[in-house]
């Protein structure tokens, strides 16, 4: 037997309260009428049987105490929401989806309304919900009552956030098993890739409660994405705008609040279009790009970027710097050769604890160092084997105080080809970047993706995010700082919230689960009733005080 | 100490006059006693003949009867029944438990007494009144005489309330006056705190006729008592705190009746006569209706 509203401890205490309370009035003196009689002969006899309720005497109705207290506790237990142990066949998870796309109107609404019906017909005991919105949320545990169900549905709503059904689904595999398989019941819109659902375990029964969409003409925007400027201009940047949906619609710009009149270029592919902006300015402002006019779903019709602030690398050089390295760095635009306060120390003589750029006569390889746990080696490896700038070259990597690129001078020979090659300013540009510890701003953030790198964050409201910094996935779209308090936006950019592929979804009807276990509270309850009936009866037949 | 009574609540000219209808038979009285108009057991001169006996010398030759010596050859001797007085005993119970109620038992009691004492006197009886309590007092000395009702109906009005019953004590008491044999009548409620054993070995001890007067109400039986109540006994002041429900009048009413049997069985056993007055009636119909149909309860 499991209670439902309290624990089994509070249960257990409140109807051992209830015992000792009952025990304490049943002992309880009582405020006597005095009457008078002519003689006390008969009544001895009687009184033996039947002295009234006093304390420190002998206990005298164990009968109506047993009686009231079997009363009570039922009532007690009944309370308590106390149910029979069933052994369901299977269990019944209800999956609602929460994401963006059930904000078209009356979506949420409607797909509750269905839900909660579903859920009143299914037994106590083998149903659940989740919530499936940003972050998966309970809404109702197996054996409680649909009052919880109706009061945690009615603080939620869709997020501006993508689908989660899927990744539920999933972690649904792990409370399937053989003898128990579990039943997910999706409601929403979420599209469910059929690819992904192939995936699942056998255990896992999935039914959908989807109306057939209506095929309305929407709109919405897909990705949002910024590349250093084709033109070269440092300082620039351009922009690439995805829409995705049915009926494409024009779009606006704005930096920092201002409107930007900027003409993009425009191509479709896939049944997408694209809007390229050229040369934008790489000034770290704030870029919104929202759709013109409105359709059912808003969430999508807005995406915010932070522009890359493409600020001049400054870079001091000091003597025997080969003059091909110094040419490469004379040919980057985002570099500055300057004579004082410097990012980087090229060359010899450096200043101690600034990263440098130094060169081995003895070597015909590259080495990098860098402090241990320097998160930033793999990535600038990576990028480096992704551009394939070091083909030919060796490369070494050991630990240093700070990060240091100590160059091999055998490397720079112009007999081996590689400083005459065109990767060899590449790598000049991406090695002083990495010592510069320079990054740009992520070029894609959308809700419900992980970015990619460990920066805590904060929300709007300034509530820390993956404090132990793992890899961060904004939950929803919306405004982040780092703890740089750098500006992350984030924005929904969910191709299949807005794509809404029409007759994707199906409607399932429910194999029909085991009649509901025995309701103990109703049972309890009656208990009760009868057995005040049963008191009612023995008092008037004088059985019991 | 007021008496418990005006003499106008015991007896007016109505009630006076409504016991000159009243007859009490007594019967097998021993003789020894002036001659009144009571059947006793012993035989001898009287004017109802009642059997024959042989002739033995010293008999009277008057009671020979010739008629049955001619036929049978043998002399016999007719016997009369003599008629003797009958000495009563009146003792009204004047404890407390007959002033608790409205009309006081106790009343009714006296009335009773009065009415059986006035009956005796009528037919040259003696009367004698003992009333008792916890211990016995006499009143009034044997005496005979028909005009001697208004004056023992006055002597009854001062008559005061006593206290608790205790019939082994006032009966041990009246057994020590050492009377003549006659009627005892006891008027009273015969609730005694030690129960009905202690009443009917009282009783027992007693060499007289015996006629019981129980004094009862219908809420005796069947009191009008429910609820968490502490009953205070009127007369040893004893309380004892009790739910009262059906069950406990139940039980109630089958220590009821356990006395009441016991009462009647001591009566059956013993020859007594037991009369039962409701004492929310009037007394003389009830003892009216007793004596004319003879059905005593015992």
């Amino acid at each position: 037997m499991n209670p439902i509203f309290f624990s089994t401890g509070v249960t257990a205490l409140g109807v051992l309260g209830l015992a000792g309370g009952l025990y304490a009035l049943q002992r309880l003196r009582v405020r006597h009428r005095e009457v008078p009689v002519v003689t006390s002969l008969f009544w001895k006899e009687a009184v033996e049987e039947t002295r009234a309720r006093e304390l420190k005497l002998r206990f005298r109705h164990p009968l109506a105490y047993l009686l009231i207290l079997a009363i009570a506790s039922a009532l007690w237990l009944a309370a308590s929401g106390l149910q029979l142990e069933a052994s369901p066949a299977r269990r019944v998870v209800c999956l609602l989806d929460g994401s963006a796309g059930m904000a078209r109107v009356g979506r949420f609404e409607a797909s509750v309304a269905e839900l909660r019906e579903t859920l009143d017909g299914l037994p106590a005991s083998a149903r659940s919900a989740v919530f499936c919105g940003a972050a998966p949320r309970t809404l109702l545990l197996p054996g409680e009552e649909l009052a919880w169900f109706d009061r945690r549905v009615a603080e939620l709503g869709p997020e501006a956030a993508p689908a989660s059904i899927e990744s539920q689904l999933f972690a649904l595999e792990a409370l399937a098993t053989p003898e128990l398989p579990v039943t997910a019941m999706v409601f929403g819109d979420a599209h469910l890739d059929e690819e992904a659902l192939s995936l699942l375990s056998p255990n896992v029964e999935l039914l959908t409660f989807t109306e057939l969409r209506d095929g309305a003409a929407e709109c919405g925007i897909t990705a949002l994405g910024v590349t250093p400027a084709a033109s070269g201009d440092w300082a620039a940047t351009d922009l690439l705008v995805e829409l995705g949906g049915s009926a494409f619609r024009g779009v606006t710009l704005e930096l920092d609040g201002a409107r930007l009149d900027v003409e993009p270029e425009v191509f479709e592919q896939d049944g997408r279009r694209h809007l390229l902006y050229r040369s934008l300015p790489a000034s770290g402002g704030l870029l919104v790009a929202r759709l013109e006019g409105t359709d059912r779903l808003a969430a999508d019709d807005e995406g915010t970027l932070v522009l890359p602030e493409r600020t001049r690398l400054r870079i001091a050089a000091g003597e025997g710097v080969p003059e091909r390295l110094r040419l490469a760095l004379g040919a980057d635009p985002g570099v500055e050769l300057v004579a004082d306060v410097a990012e980087v120390w090229i060359g010899a003589g450096g200043p101690e604890g600034l990263s440098s750029l130094t060169f081995d006569p003895e070597d015909a390889g590259l080495t990098l160092l860098a402090p241990p746990g320097d998160a930033g080696v793999a990535g600038f490896l990576t990028r480096l084997d992704e551009l394939g700038v070091t083909a030919g070259v060796a490369l070494r990597f050991e630990e240093g105080p700070t990060r240091s690129l100590v160059i091999g001078l055998g490397a720079l020979d112009p007999a081996l080809g590689w400083t005459e090659s065109r990767s060899f300013p590449l790598f000049v540009a991406e090695g002083v970047r990495w010592l510069a510890g320079a990054a740009d701003s992520a070029r894609f953030v959308a809700a419900g993706r992980a970015i990619g790198d460990a920066l805590p964050r904060t929300d709007a409201d300034g509530l820390r995010l993956d404090p132990v910094g793992a890899s961060f996935t904004p939950p929803v779209s919306g405004l982040y700082l780092d703890e740089a308090e750098r500006t992350l936006a984030v924005s929904l950019l969910d191709r299949s919230t807005t794509n809404d592929v029409e007759g994707a979804f199906r409607v399932d009807t429910p194999t029909p689960l085991a009649g509901d276990p025995l309701d103990l509270a109703a049972f309890l309850a009656l208990l009760a009733f009868v057995a005040l009936l049963v008191e009612w009866a023995l008092v008037q037949r004088g059985r019991i005080p | 100490m007021s008496p418990a009574f005006e003499a106008s609540e015991l007896y007016d000219a109505a009630f006076l006059e409504s016991l000159t209808r009243l007859r009490i038979i007594a019967t097998r009285v021993k003789g020894g006693g002036r001659p009144a108009e009571q059947r006793s057991r012993d035989l001898g001169s009287g004017f109802d003949f009642r059997d024959y006996r042989p002739y033995t010398p010293g008999d009277d030759l008057r009671a020979i009867d010739w008629n049955l010596y001619r036929r049978l050859g043998r002399v016999f001797v007719r016997l009369y029944e003599e008629l003797e007085d009958l000495p009563l005993y009146v003792l009204p119970d004047l404890s407390r438990s007959g002033f608790l109620e409205d009309p006081p038992r106790a009343r009714t009691g006296l009335r009773a007494s009065l009415a059986l004492s006035a009956i005796s006197l009528n037919q040259h009886d003696s009367v004698g009144v003992f009333p008792f309590s916890e211990d016995l007092e006499v009143l009034v000395r044997p005496a005979a005489g028909k005009r001697r009702v208004l004056t023992l109906a006055s002597q009854l009005a001062n008559i005061e309330a006593g206290g608790e019953t205790n019939f082994g004590a006032s009966l041990s008491r009246f057994g020590a006056l050492g009377l003549r044999e006659g009627l005892v009548a006891i008027v009273s409620d015969f609730f005694d705190p030690r129960g009905i054993e202690a009443v009917t070995a009282a009783l027992g001890r007693l060499r007289h006729r015996l006629l019981l007067v129980q004094l009862t109400r219908s809420t005796d039986r069947d009191p009008d008592i429910t609820g968490d109540v502490r009953l205070v006994d009127c007369e040893t002041g004893g309380a004892a705190d009790v739910s009262i429900g059906a069950a406990t009048l139940d039980r109630y009413r089958a220590a009821y009746d356990r006395f009441q049997d016991g009462l009647v069985s001591f009566a059956r056993k013993r020859g007594a006569g037991l009369v039962r007055l409701d004492v929310d009636q009037e007394v003389v119909p009830q003892l009216a209706a007793v004596f004319e149909s003879g059905s005593y309860v015992a």
